[in-house]
């Protein structure tokens, strides 16, 4: 039977196929993203909910850790600044996208070691009081983040509310913190304008601190913590016994269940979930210093177990605006 | 090239091709063009119909919350630290304002509760001269001011101010004025943002175009004033972008404000793009694979015709054996198979025609054979007949000269004139066996000139004027010759040239009864030219022709008698055989010339 197609057809067009899969494969494929990565500094564990409520709020975004974004924990030996300020370099010279620091001492540390990666801080205080930013609303340079200021005004007015005859107030503070040192400007005029003395004292170290909690003055009346690591952080729980031992109550703005009375001040989990938001933004294209710092959320929580232990019963007008209430006998983790 | 049927049929066949190619991309394209415009419309309007649901509810809520304390708790009624216990719970449960205040009706705060300060007595403000109060008072309604950014946290603020009314009197008793933290709205944009999965942005405008909420905080820091669309659906993006545009009114309390969605064209028409390129490569490809399988059919179609065309040439040049190849069993096929056949029978009958020429061919060479022998056989008997009959003629000539003179015996009057007369008939006829001998041997082509230089034409025209004078002795003529000096010496057979002017001047002799002769000669270019006119008759233009034709004679010609009709067809043809002409002019009634030229050295005459 006669050949109906060639040998050397088929050949031809079969050669001109290969070509033309060829042609189609090397058609231009879109550039292979670069992943970004976001270095995280954080002093201590203290601040890890911080952290993991970046990370939640990231994942929010459609931010899947080593998919489209990768993590980079600075390896900071300890909180002290110059390690804090190592920590950074090293995450910058990896190349990292964004800092996000988590406290101040961080903070500070991620503004010293680079001026051109956008910082994002976590959780800072007095951010245009310490000179990270020009104002709230445009931070300007490199730099945004969370706030979380402007809580302790409320706090000593809530503790008033419950205690309205209170005249002294003791305040124990990590000497030379950057925060506690910005908190008491704050405090001091306000004070004076509702009539209270503060008994203000300031430890070096932990050695002084824990010496400290046996020369509580006997006549204060209670003992208001503020933002620092020793006292505010690693000492809390010391402290907060000292205070029901002594039978006055102690406040600070994190960790009621520690024995404190009741805690009014921001949610780090929730500050980092507000962080990612402008994380996200710079991602996108935003310039940090364009982006206005944004107030942390505060969250009151009353501890009933404090309160029975102080023998006050806190009025129900102040416990309609508890974000959340430690039941009497119920332990917390 | 271009006429050629391969080229054409290549060309018209991709052509198409590309044509249909284009055309289905366009059509796909252009509907996928539209589908996506209405789907991102569909899509914006949408985004802006939800986001301005949010933002309603999230505002209309506040309202609602703040009215509540005056509907449910009878607020302005309330003592002033339950008054400032039920704000601070507000405050600080809600998160949602910046601070609360109460003004009575003189527009004085009562109180006012702060979510950072603590508000002491000399910290109240005084709204009497407000206008926002005056409204509140004036419309008795919710009233909602422009956003305000707070000086502490720099956050955008709404003012909502909400009147209490006195349940009795229905009359207004208070005010509440309330921040409401309008970055709220920020966060709503930003939770709705990352939840559409187009690359849609909503943000929120006043009626004037101030950019007062978006998603990314930094834009609205850029104090931006959106210019609304011109032209529905398409305008310049925030970003400077061509955008799809949808803008919605969103109406609350006595404030409208415009929510816009936009989506840059770029990124609506995407898919539309990406359909196009990766058409273009598709297309490009497959143009590829066309144009290959399109020669390779034109090819397989018009390699049988080009190679009938090639045949056909073949046959036209007479290549009976060559035969078209024949391949398929269509059309093109059929056509090869009946072009052999017409091959075949072509090269059949060519070879009949062949054998049958051939045959011809044979039978004629015999004939010619044939002819040249019996024309061989003619010279022959003419030649051996011109000697046995001008043997006798001259026998009879002289020896009847011989009687004539005496030589004999006394002879009379009479008798000289009969014998005579025998002598002239003798001549005559000796005249005509010679020009019958010229004329034979000039149709067998054997007549040979004794061809030599240097002929002096004048002497012979003279002698032939000479000769032809004795022929008009008794007649009113008279002969003139008038020859150019240093008429040019010719080559030629002198003998035969005399013999072409003897006829030619004896013929006008003989048919001029009256008047003159004259013979002129000149030399013109390299011809003499030579012409003998007289006052004859003249010839009719139908007797013309008929002077140079053998044997033939004109009717003045017959009616003359005494000539053979050989006289001027010899002339003729020794002129020609001297490379030379002779013709004539005549009119009839006014004579007749005769032109005779003759080359002064004809080249194909070689003297002996």
């Amino acid at each position: 039977m006669k050949k109906i197609i060639s040998t050397r057809y088929i050949i031809k067009i079969g050669i001109l196929m290969i070509f033309a899969l060829f042609l189609t494969a090397c058609a231009p494929e879109e550039p292979e993203k670069r992943i970004p990565k976001i270095g995280i500094i954080i002093p201590a564990p203290a601040f890890q909910p911080a952290v993991d409520g970046f990370i939640s709020g990231m994942a929010e975004l459609g931010y899947i850790d080593g998919d489209n974004i990768i993590y980079v924990m600075g390896q900071n030996a300890s909180p002290a600044p110059p390690d804090l300020l190592t920590a950074a370099q090293s995450l910058v010279e990896q190349g990292v996208d964004v800092l996000v620091p988590v406290s101040n001492t961080a903070t500070e540390a991620a503004i010293a070691a680079t001026d051109t990666i956008p910082i994002v801080s976590a959780f800072a205080m007095y951010t245009v009081e310490l000179g990270y930013a020009e104002s709230l609303a445009k931070p300007g340079g490199n730099y945004t983040g969370i706030d979380i200021g402007p809580v302790l005004p409320r706090r000593l007015m809530l503790l008033l509310e419950l205690y309205p005859q209170m005249k002294r107030i003791y305040i124990p503070y990590q000497a030379g913190y950057v925060t506690a040192e910005a908190s008491l400007p704050i405090l001091r005029p306000l004070a004076e304008q509702l009539g209270l003395e503060l008994v203000v004292e300031g430890f070096n170290t932990m050695e002084e601190a824990q010496a400290g909690l046996t020369t509580i003055p006997d006549d204060v009346e209670a003992i208001f913590t503020l933002p620092d690591i020793m006292i505010g952080s690693q000492m809390l729980g010391d402290w907060a016994s000292a205070a029901i031992e002594r039978g006055i109550p102690h406040v600070h703005q994190v960790l009621p269940q520690v024995g404190l009375l009741f805690a009014y001040g921001p949610n780090s989990f929730v500050n980092g979930s507000q962080a990612s938001r402008l994380v996200d933004q710079i991602l996108k294209g935003a310039n940090a210093g364009d982006l206005p710092i944004e107030i942390g959320e505060f969250y009151l929580t009353f501890n009933l177990n404090t309160a029975s232990a102080l023998g006050i019963e806190i009025p129900d007008s102040i416990l309609l605006r508890a974000d959340e209430i430690i039941l009497a006998e119920e332990e917390s983790e | 090239m271009y006429s050629k049927l391969r080229y054409r049929l290549t060309v018209l066949l991709i052509g198409l091709s590309v044509i249909s190619m284009i055309a289905v991309v366009t059509v796909i394209a252009s509907r996928t063009y539209n589908d996506l415009i209405d789907s991102s419309f569909d899509e914006l309007t949408s985004a802006g119909l939800h986001g301005g649901d949010l933002i309603s509810t999230s505002i209309n809520e506040r309202i609602n919350e703040l009215t509540l304390l005056g509907d449910v708790y009878n607020f302005s009624q309330l003592p002033l630290p339950e008054q400032t216990s039920l704000l601070n719970n507000m405050l600080v449960a809600r998160n949602f304002y910046e601070q609360i205040a109460v003004l009575d009706l003189n527009g004085q705060e009562r109180l006012r509760v702060a979510r950072f300060d603590i508000v002491f007595e000399e910290d109240l403000f005084d709204y009497s001269s407000s206008d926002f109060l005056q409204t509140i008072l004036t419309t008795r309604a919710v009233q909602i001011s422009d956003i305000v950014v707070s000086q502490q946290t720099g956050e955008p603020l709404l003012r909502i101010g909400v009147p209490f009314f006195d349940l009795r009197r229905g009359t207004i008793n208070a005010v509440i004025i309330a921040d409401f933290r309008f970055r709220v709205v920020w966060d709503i944009m930003a939770d709705l943002q990352s939840k559409i999965t187009r690359p849609i942005s909503v943000f929120l405008t006043d009626t004037t175009g101030n950019l007062i909420a978006h998603a990314n905080p930094s834009v609205v820091l850029r104090n931006i004033v959106f210019e609304f669309p011109e032209r529905h659906g398409e305008t310049q993006g925030l970003d400077d972008m061509p955008a799809f545009t949808v803008v919605s009114e969103l109406s609350i309390a006595n404030t409208t404000f415009l929510i816009v969605a936009q989506e840059t064209v770029n990124a609506a028409l995407q898919p539309v793009f990406e359909m196009l390129r990766n058409s273009a490569i598709v297309t490009v490809v497959a143009l590829i694979i066309v144009i290959a399988v399109v020669i390779a059919v034109v090819a397989r179609i018009v390699e049988p015709i080009e190679n009938l065309a090639g045949v056909a040439k073949s046959l036209g040049q007479g290549d009976f054996a060559v035969r078209a190849k024949v391949a398929g069993r269509d059309e093109i096929g059929d056509l090869g198979r009946v072009f052999n056949e017409m091959a075949e029978a072509i090269e059949y009958r060519d070879k009949v025609q062949i054998v049958k020429l051939e045959k011809q061919l044979v039978e004629i060479e015999e004939a010619r054979n044939r002819a040249e022998r019996a024309d061989q056989v003619k010279s022959s008997f003419l030649a051996s007949m011109s000697h046995e009959l001008r043997t006798p003629l001259n026998a009879v000539i002289n020896f009847t000269r011989f009687v004539i003179d005496g030589d004999v015996g006394p002879v009379t009057e009479q008798q000289i004139d009969l014998l005579t007369e025998v002598v002239g008939s003798a001549k005559h006829l000796l005249n005509l066996i010679n020009d019958v001998l010229d004329m034979s041997k000039i149709e067998s082509e054997s007549l040979n000139l004794f061809v030599e230089d240097n002929i002096d034409l004048e002497s012979l025209l003279k002698s032939s004027a000479t000769t032809g004078q004795s022929l008009i002795a008794d007649k009113p003529v008279n002969l003139q010759v008038a020859i150019e000096e240093s008429l040019p010496l010719v080559r030629g057979d002198k003998q035969r040239l005399f013999q072409i002017f003897l006829n030619v001047v004896s013929n006008a002799c003989k048919f001029t009864e009256e008047g003159e002769i004259v013979i002129r000669a000149h030399q013109e270019g390299e011809e003499i030219i030579v012409s003998v006119s007289d006052t004859g008759p003249g010839i009719t233009p139908e007797d013309q022709e008929m002077v140079f034709e053998a044997f033939k004679q004109t009717s003045t010609g017959l009616r003359q008698g005494g000539g053979t009709g050989l006289g001027m067809p010899i002339a003729r043809s020794l002129a020609e055989a001297h490379g030379g002409r002779l013709w004539l002019q005549s009119e009839y009634g006014k004579g007749a010339v005769f032109y005779i030229a003759i080359p002064i050295k004809a080249d194909e005459l070689v003297p002996v």
